[in-house]
């Protein structure tokens, strides 16, 4: 029984972190997607702007917004393995205490009123 | 199938489907982000301990009144979730605190009442390793009534002390997203049944340690 809640516990641990990873990767936008959405919308404004300054700025601030999101998913992680491993222990301790019970009372069970009263 | 193994089944499906619905389903919170996919287990974590301390209550009352071991047994077992419950809420409160207000650890009401219940239900199990086995259920009963009195102050400690919370208060709409909601919902309910579950196999082993104690004591007299 300890073995399969184990497996269970795991697999439960496992998947949650995959579908952490499916549903939760930064998404990544490359130079070259910055560059021309930058010349898009400057194209798009008719305004007189340093093209080289505002693209420093944008790749800044998206480097920024990553960070940060990384940062975000590190807390979210830790906090899911934090309460997994609560959990797979505590359940451990408890079936490992009802397995050693209940190798106690067989053993006792088994034994002659004699020998019950020599076991301590 | 036996009820343990239904509702282990029951609270692994449970626990499957809250961590898609979290994970994927839900939708990012705007404010948060993605660290506000730890609300789900942290506010449901919170909500099982406040009904597993609220069987201790019941049960330790009932004790008193028919001091049948029975009772003693369910009062603590679910003492016993209860700190667990409690110990994932101080856990993954500090995690989502640094995210969420640069802080660790903040001494305001929500978080020092709930530090206050964890601490008094530490003591009940220390209470019960240190007292013979008679006056040891009666004390742990009248302390795990007593105990549960900090239940409604933590729940609600915002309104009490209005100054230096950092919680929204109990009356605070949580949100206008459904998916974030139903989430919320179905994350409790798998929280339960876990915590159905563990009750099972908690009193089961104190009902075998009750047995071997009375083989032992027939023996000794």
């Amino acid at each position: 029984m300890t073995q399969n809640l184990w497996i269970i516990a795991v697999i439960i641990f496992g998947i949650s972190l995959s579908a952490l990873y499916l549903s939760q990767i930064p998404v990544v936008i490359t130079d070259d997607e910055v560059f021309a959405a930058v010349d898009d919308a400057i194209a798009e404004t008719n305004v007189q702007v340093d093209e080289d300054e505002v693209k420093q700025a944008v790749d800044k601030s998206l480097e920024i917004l990553e960070r940060r999101q990384k940062n975000r998913l590190k807390y979210l992680i830790s906090a899911y393995f934090v309460l997994w491993l609560i959990f797979m222990l505590y359940t451990l301790r408890l079936v490992q205490a009802q397995n050693r019970l209940q190798q106690r009372l067989d053993r006792l069970e088994t034994m002659s009123p004699d020998e019950k009263g020599t076991e301590s | 199938m036996k009820p343990t193994q239904l509702f282990g089944v029951l609270a692994t499906v449970g626990l499957f489907v809250a961590l898609y619905l979290v994970f994927v389903y839900a939708h990012v919170e705007e404010s948060m982000q993605e660290v506000q996919k730890i609300f789900y287990f942290h506010v449901s974590s919170a909500f099982t301990a406040f009904v597993a301390f609220g069987v201790t209550c019941v049960f330790s009352i009932l004790y008193l009144i028919k001091r049948n071991e029975k009772y003693d047994m369910v009062a603590v077992a679910s003492a016993e979730l209860g700190v667990i419950f409690c110990t994932i809420v101080l856990a993954t409160g500090p995690i989502w605190a640094r995210s969420a207000w640069n802080t660790w650890w903040e001494w305001e009401p929500r978080l020092t009442s709930t530090l206050i219940l964890w601490l008094m239900y530490i003591g009940y199990f220390i209470l019960r390793s240190a007292v013979g086995d008679e006056k040891r259920r009666i004390y742990s009963a009248v302390l795990g009534i007593i105990a549960y009195l900090d239940v409604p102050i933590v729940y609600y400690s915002v309104e009490i002390w209005e100054k230096g919370n950092l919680h929204p208060d109990t009356g605070t709409k949580w949100s206008s997203d459904s998916t974030i909601v139903l989430t919320w919902m179905i994350t409790w309910l798998a929280l339960s049944l876990l915590y159905l579950f563990l009750m099972m196999l908690r009193y089961q082993t104190e009902r075998m340690q009750s047995q071997l104690e009375a083989i032992q004591y027939e023996r000794m007299g």
